[in-house]
């Protein structure tokens, strides 16, 4: 039975059916937009969480870095079934950029005990894949991405993954820092006496003060935004199915010249 | 004297791949003229690069590199730069640069710009464009100074075409255990004569409808004909009828083919997001109301089963 303190990182996001529109000075226009924990970190929360129902984990804490309304995430993390939970806000953080994000979470992370944490891989709204590895360097720990099946094995973790050249087993010691990808597990829907108790689970707020030192450094700004053009929708071909496989490769031939 | 742009030179079973040298075309558009350095890590094989178009190659071996891990690569290749002068470093987006790269940035203190598909403007100018919110928007960044770190998506940028003759250069990184933290227990790897999907020309994907594994044929014989490789939607994926190395989308591969066709895809947000960049999208289904219809470029309301054979032979006959 292992004793393991995890951490798990969260940000909370955009819901994923959301319609992107622009604001007059090209940002992302959130108003009306409902948020959710983001997809992959919810995968990191049902991890640590059935480790805790295996014995394998003793205690879960959720970190994240948002404001106020970035609670519900946390909410919501606690309801599943971490113990407590850490948010860290500053004005001075809206809007900063990745570097940024890893040196306060790093910052705050240090405060902790841990052995294992965990992380979605890409948050669902930048996409940038970038906080992780660059905590991964801050925490002197290497990180393994985009978890498919994690196994804790003599005093490590065992973690599998898909990547470009195939499916690949690691192995590494503890501490360990993970991201989760899709299919790692199904995350809960809490019922209502989980989520009723998790209203009363200690969440810490943290400012950059609290942290101290120079955290926040903006090396990479967003000029402006743009929406994909407008997909008029398909040329749709009629016909037997013989003539539609006849006109379609014609028209890949001449017209859009791909064949 | 500016300062050089590095690449680092991504190989696959198959040798250096496509997408290292679509990187060496963004790099060239950054350096204006001046050096462009790719650099192997591990024990590919250097000569593989020497003529892709670049002023020189650096190498790292060491005991730790004989299998990629990212944390002893992205060492190697920050190691590297560091030892040679710092500039900006680029990788492709592919599984290896997009976790590399920000442990790269981390370790040279410099910005990332992640998954690239688009530039704008030149030299010290530039910006990058990079979709956001599964493709539904494109952002515009600048980095603050003049070097950084950058992925490119495969497929948005056209092969640099390769010429000269560089010289390779041998650099000492140290590791030492710690780097070693992280071995690798196996590795399965799915070899196929098709090409890699994220660096193919052509894709002919299957969805759920195809019904079985033996359902994907059809696909396949329509994919065969175009020597083209076969994607599949998250849903035939998890019905078990084909392996998880085919999957195209947000959870599965980002592509970017001349032509894609979608054979069966009803088109959910989430695999639109592993493909929307397509040159050319062909979408074939029953059900007329699907949405792939909306982001492709030729639908056809039909049976794939009927279909597919018949656009084979086309296919074939227009190829003769």
């Amino acid at each position: 039975m292992a004793d393991l303190k995890v951490l798990v990182l969260v940000k909370q996001t955009f819901n994923t059916e959301a319609r992107i529109q622009l604001t007059g000075d090209g940002g992302i226009d959130d108003k009306g937009i409902k948020l959710i924990c983001n997809p992959y970190d919810e995968f990191a929360i049902e991890e640590a969480v059935q480790m805790k129902e295996r014995g394998d984990a003793s205690h879960i804490r959720l970190l994240t870095i948002g404001p106020d309304k970035a609670v519900e995430a946390l909410r919501q993390g606690l309801a599943m079934g971490a113990d407590e939970a850490v948010r860290v806000w500053d004005d001075a953080l809206a809007g900063a950029d990745g570097g940024s994000i890893a040196n306060v979470l790093a910052a705050a992370i240090k405060k902790y005990e841990w052995d294992l944490l965990l992380c979605g891989k890409i948050a669902v709204d930048d996409q940038a894949f970038e906080v992780p590895g660059r905590l991964s360097v801050l925490l002197d720990t290497p990180v393994i991405n985009a978890a498919a099946k994690i196994e804790l094995a003599d005093g490590g973790v065992k973690v599998t993954r898909d990547t470009d050249a195939g499916t690949e087993t690691l192995l590494t010691k503890l501490p360990a820092m993970i991201t989760t990808e899709k299919g790692l597990n199904e995350p809960r829907y809490p019922p209502l006496p989980k989520i009723m108790k998790a209203k009363r689970k200690p969440i810490e707020d943290l400012s950059l003060a609290d942290l101290g030192g120079d955290l926040v450094k903006q090396m990479i700004s967003v000029t402006g935004n743009e929406l994909p053009p407008e997909r008029s929708g398909a040329t749709m071909i009629k016909g037997s199915a013989a003539e539609q496989a006849a006109e379609l490769v014609r028209l890949l031939k001449e017209e859009a010249k791909v064949l | 004297m500016a300062s050089p742009v590095y690449v680092y030179a991504e190989f696959d079973a198959k040798g250096l791949r496509k997408t290292t040298r679509q990187v060496l075309t963004v790099a060239h558009r950054i350096a204006g003229g001046g050096d462009v350095v790719a650099v192997v890590v591990g024990p590919a094989d250097a000569s593989a690069v020497t003529g892709a178009g670049v002023s020189s190659v650096l190498t790292i071996q060491a005991p730790a590199l004989e299998t990629y891990t990212a944390w002893a690569y992205a060492k190697a290749l920050a190691g590297a730069v560091e030892s040679n002068g710092v500039g900006s470093v680029l990788l492709g987006c592919t599984s290896q640069g997009k976790e590399m790269a920000p442990m790269v940035a981390q370790r040279l203190g410099l910005a990332l710009v992640a998954d690239v598909t688009g530039t704008q403007g030149e030299g010290g100018e530039m910006t990058y464009v990079r979709p956001i919110y599964a493709g539904k928007a494109l952002s515009q960044v600048k980095p603050a100074e003049a070097n950084y770190v950058a992925t490119i998506r495969p497929n948005a940028f056209p092969d640099h075409a390769g010429d000269g003759s560089a010289e390779v250069k041998a650099v000492e990184v140290a590791f030492d255990e710690a780097d070693s933290r992280v071995t690798v227990e196996s590795l399965e790897v799915k070899a196929s004569e098709r090409p890699d999907l994220t660096e193919a020309e052509y894709i002919v994907s299957g969805g759920v409808a195809v019904g079985s594994a033996e359902g994907f044929k059809p696909v396949e014989e329509v994919a065969d004909a175009l020597g083209a490789a076969v994607g599949a939607s998250r849903a035939a994926v998890n019905a078990g009828y084909i392996d998880v190395s085919n999957q195209v989308g947000q959870t599965g591969k980002t592509v970017g083919p001349q032509l894609y066709i979608a054979l069966g895809i009803s088109g959910a947000i989430q695999h639109l997001a592993g493909m929307s960049t397509s040159k050319c999208i062909v979408a074939v289904n029953t059900d007329e109301d699907a949405p792939i219809f909306k982001a492709a470029h030729y639908g056809i309301v039909g049976d794939l089963f009927e279909i597919a054979p018949l656009l084979a032979e086309e296919i074939r006959k227009a190829k003769a």
